[in-house]
């Protein structure tokens, strides 16, 4: 741990990092604020999204001003600042964490809204991308065609999750809690708070 | 640098289960017959099976809870195991997807509600060795040349690895430092990889962002492109579905707005294979490409075994039956 965050310590509100830790990630305060992550973040390079900014917030407590952003929503997920980093702080995993947490406070509705189709494809049929999904202008159409094109190629038909193996998946739906989010999320009681655009 | 370590533990026969992405099965079946194809060529055996279901990534990446993931991982393994020991994928978000699960699993609160969860469908959690279909083809390479029947004649190829073949260091055949084993398949397959400056760095797909914050994706699938065209790349090689989706499409609206100057053709590494194997080219599935694949197509030429005169170990042993 380096000296800012061990005199900043005291300061820390929220069990945020300790959670982060729970995920098997390295402690984000071992962050030396060195840079690399940024230099190579494609986020970073199109748009506002800093994310010694937001470990600086995280470290002050400041937890409504970083939960109710943007800035959380701008991660691409793809690690190339971990590779990167001096001490290997799993940044897209802690991000997931501040996202998960932003929608347990009700943030993050709208954008959730967007990505909820393949949660209600999985819900439905057992898988997340359907044959309609490859053109959404024109769903009908794109099922026969891919329907087409698979029996074209010498392929079985189209995957199909089966009824005993839909049965099991039911009760994942249920005990995790997944089917009641989506619910949630498709008839927007939840998360319902808008996310604010500056940081 | 290859990691020998984990090339030696990829069993060279299998048998295998072929774990069926939805993305690929439902958008992108050309990649699904063109490895198909290649494992038939190979005699190499691999089942399906129904009851399997999503691998969880898409839901895990929207909504940020691991339990779906970690339980979908578990329940897919238990049905897999009873096929076979090792399964084969070839997507970067299905391969990842039973890495990030195992991860997950290393809190112990996940670990606990997952074996609960899992308990009642009379089933527990164990991983199993997941393996990029990338890196069986590695494996499998001098079987692949001696089969071929078609080169790539010299065609300069970029390789577009894609993020999520390296977030986890153990597993895979490179690491994202430098990798090169896709460049030296195309190297034995008769084509010219080419290096570009932005190798490392995402397709624009992000996750999220593609559907999210579409400019975002857009600029760095840009950048992207750009790097491989000033390198004078005449093709891209990937080996994820995702990322042929993001650099095939978006090429379209980069185009549009004049921000690349020409198209390139995206290829996923089980479609180049099938074909120098032997394969149609109208039965890899190109139908659902958007960039026009015929400057790749043309590059490809029959292979010509050159007749170097009798080796002297041959001449010796044919003169002692003589
Ligand atoms: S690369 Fe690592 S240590 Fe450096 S600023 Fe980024 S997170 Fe901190
Ligand atoms: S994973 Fe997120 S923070 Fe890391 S480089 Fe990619 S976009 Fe930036």
């Amino acid at each position: 741990m380096n000296k800012v965050s061990v005199l900043l310590t005291s300061k820390w509100s929220w069990k945020l990092l300790e959670e982060a830790e729970r995920w098997g990630i390295q402690r984000p305060e071992e962050c030396l604020s060195c840079g690399a992550c940024v230099g190579a973040c494609p986020a970073a390079r199109t748009s506002s999204y800093n994310f010694r900014k937001i470990i600086r917030d995280v470290i002050l407590g400041n937890e409504e001003k970083v939960l109710s952003s943007r800035e959380i929503w701008y991660c691409f997920y793809c690690f190339y600042c971990t590779s990167k980093c001096p001490s290997r702080v799993e940044i897209p995993y802690f991000i997931m964490r501040l996202r998960r947490m932003a929608m347990e406070r009700g943030y993050g509705g709208d954008i959730l809204r967007i990505l909820v189709y393949t949660s209600s494809n999985l819900i439905e049929h057992g898988v997340s991308v359907l044959p309609s999904d490859y053109d959404r202008m024109n769903p009908i159409s794109a099922e026969e065609n891919m329907v087409k094109l698979r029996e074209k190629l010498g392929l079985p038909p189209v995957m199909r999750v089966s009824e005993k193996a839909m049965e099991e998946l039911r009760t994942i739906f249920e005990e995790t809690g997944f089917r009641k989010e989506v619910e949630g999320i498709r008839s927007g009681k939840w998360p319902f708070k808008g996310i604010s655009e500056k940081y | 640098m290859v990691n020998e370590k984990w090339l030696e533990k990829i069993p060279a026969d299998g048998p295998f289960y072929l774990f069926q992405g939805c993305f690929i099965n439902h958008n992108y079946p050309g990649i699904e017959a063109a490895t198909r194809f290649i494992l038939d060529v190979l005699g190499t055996k691999y089942f399906v099976s129904e009851d399997q279901s999503c691998c969880g990534l898409p839901e895990f990446g929207a909504l940020a809870t691991p339990l779906i993931l970690t339980c979908l991982v578990g329940r897919n393994i238990d049905v897999m195991r009873r096929y076979a020991s090792y399964v084969l994928t070839p997507c970067n978000g299905c391969y990842s997807a039973f890495h990030t699960s195992t991860f997950l699993m290393k809190d112990h609160d996940v670990a606990a509600k997952t074996e609960e969860i899992l308990g009642k469908l009379g089933k527990n959690y164990s991983p199993m060795m997941v393996i990029h279909f990338a890196d069986f083809i590695y494996k499998r390479l001098e079987d692949i040349v001696v089969k071929s029947v078609k080169v790539l004649g010299g065609l300069r190829m970029a390789v577009h690895y894609g993020c999520h073949y390296f977030v986890f260091e153990e597993e895979g055949l490179d690491s994202r430092e430098n990798p090169s084993f896709a460049e030296e398949i195309i190297r034995r397959l008769g084509g010219t990889p080419v290096n570009y400056t932005a190798k490392d760095e995402c397709c624009g797909f992000g996750m999220i962002q593609q559907v999210v914050h579409k400019n975002m994706a857009y600029a760095i699938t840009e950048e992207k492109i750009n790097s491989i065209l000033d390198a004078g790349a005449e093709a891209i090689l990937v080996i994820c579905p995702y990322c042929l989706n993001v650099l095939d499409r978006n090429q379209k609206v980069l185009r549009d707005i004049e921000l690349i100057e020409k198209a390139i053709p995206v290829i996923h590494i089980s479609q180049l294979v099938a074909l120098i194997l032997g394969a149609d080219t109208d039965k890899v599935g190109f139908e659902t490409h958007s960039v026009d694949v015929k400057p790749f197509l043309d590059r490809i030429e029959e292979r010509k075994v050159e007749f170097k005169g009798w080796s002297s170990a041959e001449v010796a042993s044919s003169q002692k039956g003589g």
